[in-house]
C-alpha cells in the first residue's frame, strides 16, 4: 500500500474509479428505485438519488404479491437441498477419486472433463424427456436433481484435488488404528478438507441461486419457480413496466448471494481459480 | 493424469479390523469401499450428463416432435443436412459468430488491463476489486432485466447519463430496439457480468510470476514498461489458455441475456444458436433437430478450445 502522486498512479485511479462507477451503477440504480415513490420513478427528469424515501414497494412485494414469497421459498428450499446433495456426493466421490486407485479412473476423468466442456443445453433435452416421463416436471425435485448433477463434475474435481493433498500417512495411520473406510473418511479426512467444502458450497450456491435455463425449462408455474425465473414472468405480466416493485423484488433476491459473497469472498475467488484450472 | 500409487505395508494392514469383510484382503476391501463411495456421485453424473449426451446424439439422427410423434423415427443425417438451408439457423450462427468476435477480444483485453491495474496494489484496490467481482454473483436473468430497463429509451439510466451528465446527447438511442445496437448492447452487458471472473484468473496468473524476475530486470535497468512487455505478458501464457478457453465457451454459450433482453429481436438480429436450439426444442418441441443443433455447438466449442490450446502452446 503506497501512494505517490505520480502520473501513472493518477491515471490508474482515474481508470479504476470510472470503471467502478460503471460496475456499481446498476446496483445503485436498482436499490434507489426500490425506495423511490412512483412519482419520482416516472418523472420527466430522471434523478439517480431519491429525494423522498418510501417503503411502499417493499410492503407491496412482501405482503400483496403472492408469488414473490413463493419464489423466495422455492429458491431457498431448492438451493438448500441441492447444496446438501452436492456436498454429500462430491465429498464421497472426490475421496475415492483422489485417494483410492480404481480401474476406470482415467476414463471417468475424461468423461468429467468432456461433460464440463459441452454446452449444458445438450443435456437439457434428454433430462426434460426423462423427468417428464416420471412426472416430476414443475416440482422442486425437477430442479434439485439436475442442479446437483450439473454442479458435481466441478465439485468432485475440487474435492479430489483437496483429498489428494492430504499426506497419505494420515490415512494409513487411521487404517492401522482399525478405522473402516467410512470412519477414515468421516473422522480423519473430512475435517482436513473443510476449506474446500466451503469453496464447493459458495460456487454451487451462486450457480443454483441464479440458474436460469434449466429452471425456465423444467418448471412452468410459480409453485416451483425460483426467483431468477419467476421475476422474469413478473416483468412480462406487468402490462406497463412497474419499476418500483420490480426493483424491490430484484433487490431482495440479490441480498442472499451478496451476503454469501461478502462473507466468503476468499473461498469464492479460490473456487473460480480452481474451477477454471480444472475446466 | 496419473493414478496415485500408494505403497501400503500390506502385512500390517491385513491383520487389523476383523469385520464383515474379514475374508477379503485389505487392498481389495479398500477398493470395494472406494467404489461404494464413488457410486452415488457417478450415478448422478451418468443419469444427468453422460447418458443424455448419448441420448441426444441418437435423437439428433431422428425426427422426433415431442408434441405429435409417439417415438423418434430414424432419419440418418437429415437434421445435420437441413441446417445448411435453414435461414434461422444460418442467422443464429452468424449472430453467435458476431457476438464471439466482439466479446472474446474485448473481455480478454479489458480483463488483462484491469488485472494489471489492480495488481499495482495501490490504496483502495480491495474496494475496486470487489466492485468488479460483484456482478458475477447476481443472477444473470435479473441482470438482464435491470439492463433492459437501463437501456430503455425513455426511463433508462443510459440515455439519461449520455444526455444530462455527459455532453453526449447525440448518442442516445433506443438501444435494444435498433438492430445495429442491440447486439452491441448485449455484448456490453455480458462484459459487465463476466469481467470479474476473467480478472480473478488474470490476477492469479500475475501473482504467480516470480518476483525475482522483476528484480533482476530492475538491476538490468529495465523500466516498468519494458518489464511489462518482456516479463509480465510472456509469463501469462498459461493464463491466456485458461481465460481464452473460458471466454470461448462463454461466447458460444451466450443465451440468457438475449433471451431476457431481446428474445432474439429485433427481427433475428440477436437470435443466437443457443436460443434457436432452445426455441426449437421447447417452443416447437422438435427434439431431433434441436439435438443436432446442440451437437453442432458442442463440436464448435471442442474445436475452438483445442485450437486455443494449440496456438498458445506453439507461441
Amino acid at each position: 500500500m503506497k501512494f505517490k502522486p505520480s502520473f501513472s498512479n493518477i491515471i490508474t485511479y482515474v481508470v479504476l474509479i470510472s470503471l467502478t462507477l460503471v460496475f456499481l451503477a446498476p446496483f445503485v440504480w436498482t436499490v434507489f428505485t426500490s425506495v423511490k415513490p412512483d412519482s419520482e420513478i416516472y418523472s420527466q427528469t430522471i434523478r439517480l438519488f431519491p429525494t423522498k424515501l418510501t417503503l411502499t414497494h417493499y410492503e407491496r412485494v412482501i405482503n400483496k404479491m403472492q408469488d414473490f414469497p413463493k419464489f423466495f421459498f422455492n429458491t431457498v428450499s431448492i438451493t438448500f437441498w441441492t447444496l446438501l446433495l452436492i456436498v454429500l456426493l462430491a465429498t464421497t466421490s472426490g475421496y475415492t477419486f483422489g485417494v483410492i486407485p480404481f480401474k476406470g479412473h482415467k476414463l471417468f476423468l475424461a468423461f468429467i472433463l468432456l461433460v464440463l466442456t459441452l454446452p449444458y443445453a445438450l443435456y437439457l433435452i434428454p433430462v426434460y424427456l426423462m423427468l417428464d416421463s416420471i412426472n416430476v416436471i414443475n416440482t422442486h425435485l425437477a430442479l434439485i436433481l439436475p442442479y446437483a448433477a450439473l454442479n458435481l463434475p466441478m465439485s468432485i474435481l475440487i474435492m479430489r484435488g483437496s483429498f489428494k493433498r492430504i499426506p497419505k500417512e494420515l490415512e494409513e495411520a487411521s487404517i492401522i488404528d482399525g478405522c473402516s473406510i467410512f470412519q477414515t473418511w468421516w473422522h480423519v479426512m473430512l475435517p482436513v478438507v473443510k476449506p474446500s467444502v466451503a469453496v464447493v458450497i459458495v460456487l454451487a450456491f451462486i450457480n443454483v441461486w441464479g440458474e436460469f435455463m434449466y429452471g425456465r425449462t423444467l418448471t412452468n408455474s410459480p409453485d416451483a419457480q425460483t426467483l431468477a425465473i419467476g421475476i422474469t414472468f413478473l416483468r412480462d405480466e406487468a402490462a406497463s413496466w412497474q419499476f418500483g416493485p420490480l426493483s424491490t423484488a430484484i433487490t431482495l433476491s440479490i441480498i442472499p448471494p451478496f451476503i454469501i459473497f461478502v462473507a466468503m469472498q476468499k473461498y469464492f475467488v479460490k473456487g473460480i481459480i480452481e474451477g477454471a484450472l480444472k475446466g | 493424469m496419473d493414478v496415485v500409487k500408494r505403497p501400503y505395508n500390506s502385512a500390517s494392514l491385513e491383520k487389523v479390523s476383523p469385520s464383515l469383510f474379514s475374508g477379503i484382503p485389505m487392498r481389495k476391501r479398500r477398493e470395494l469401499g472406494g467404489m461404494l463411495f464413488l457410486l452415488p456421485g457417478f450415478i448422478f453424473i451418468f443419469l444427468f450428463m453422460i447418458f443424455p449426451v448419448f441420448r441426444s446424439l441418437y435423437l439428433s439422427f431422428t425426427e422426433y416432435n415431442f408434441a405429435f410423434d409417439p417415438k423418434p423415427v430414424f432419419v440418418g443425417l437429415d437434421n445435420y443436412r437441413n441446417v445448411f438451408s435453414d435461414r434461422y439457423f444460418l442467422a443464429s450462427f452468424k449472430n453467435t459468430v458476431v457476438y464471439s468476435l466482439l466479446f472474446f477480444p474485448s473481455i480478454m483485453l479489458l480483463s488483462l488491463t484491469i488485472a494489471l491495474l489492480l495488481n499495482r496494489e495501490l490504496r483502495g484496490t480491495g474496494f475496486f476489486r470487489t466492485s468488479v467481482f460483484l456482478p458475477v454473483v447476481v443472477p444473470i436473468s435479473l441482470s438482464g432485466i435491470v439492463f433492459q430497463w437501463i437501456l430503455n429509451d425513455n426511463f433508462g439510466l443510459m440515455n439519461f447519463v449520455l444526455r444530462d451528465v455527459l455532453p453526449l446527447g447525440f448518442l442516445t438511442q433506443d438501444w435494444l430496439a435498433d438492430p445495429n445496437w442491440a447486439m452491441l448492447s448485449i455484448v456490453g452487458v455480458s462484459l459487465w457480468k463476466f469481467l470479474g471472473i476473467e480478472v480473478i484468473l488474470f490476477l492469479a496468473g500475475l501473482q504467480a510470476i516470480p518476483k525475482d524476475l522483476y528484480e533482476a530486470a530492475k538491476v538490468d535497468g529495465a523500466n516498468s514498461w519494458q518489464s511489462l512487455i518482456h516479463i509480465t505478458l510472456p509469463n501469462l501464457k498459461e493464463t491466456y489458455i485458461i481465460t481464452g478457453i473460458w471466454a470461448i465457451i462463454v461466447s458460444v454459450k451466450v443465451f440468457e441475456l438475449p433471451f431476457i433482453m431481446t428474445q432474439g429481436g429485433p427481427g433475428t438480429s440477436t437470435l443466437v444458436l443457443y436460443q434457436y436450439m432452445w426455441n426449437t426444442a421447447f417452443m416447437f418441441y422438435d427434439m431431433g433437430y434441436a439435438s443436432a443443433i446442440g451437437f453442432i455447438m458442442g463440436i464448435i466449442i471442442l474445436l475452438l478450445a483445442f485450437l486455443n490450446l494449440r496456438i498458445n502452446k506453439e507461441s
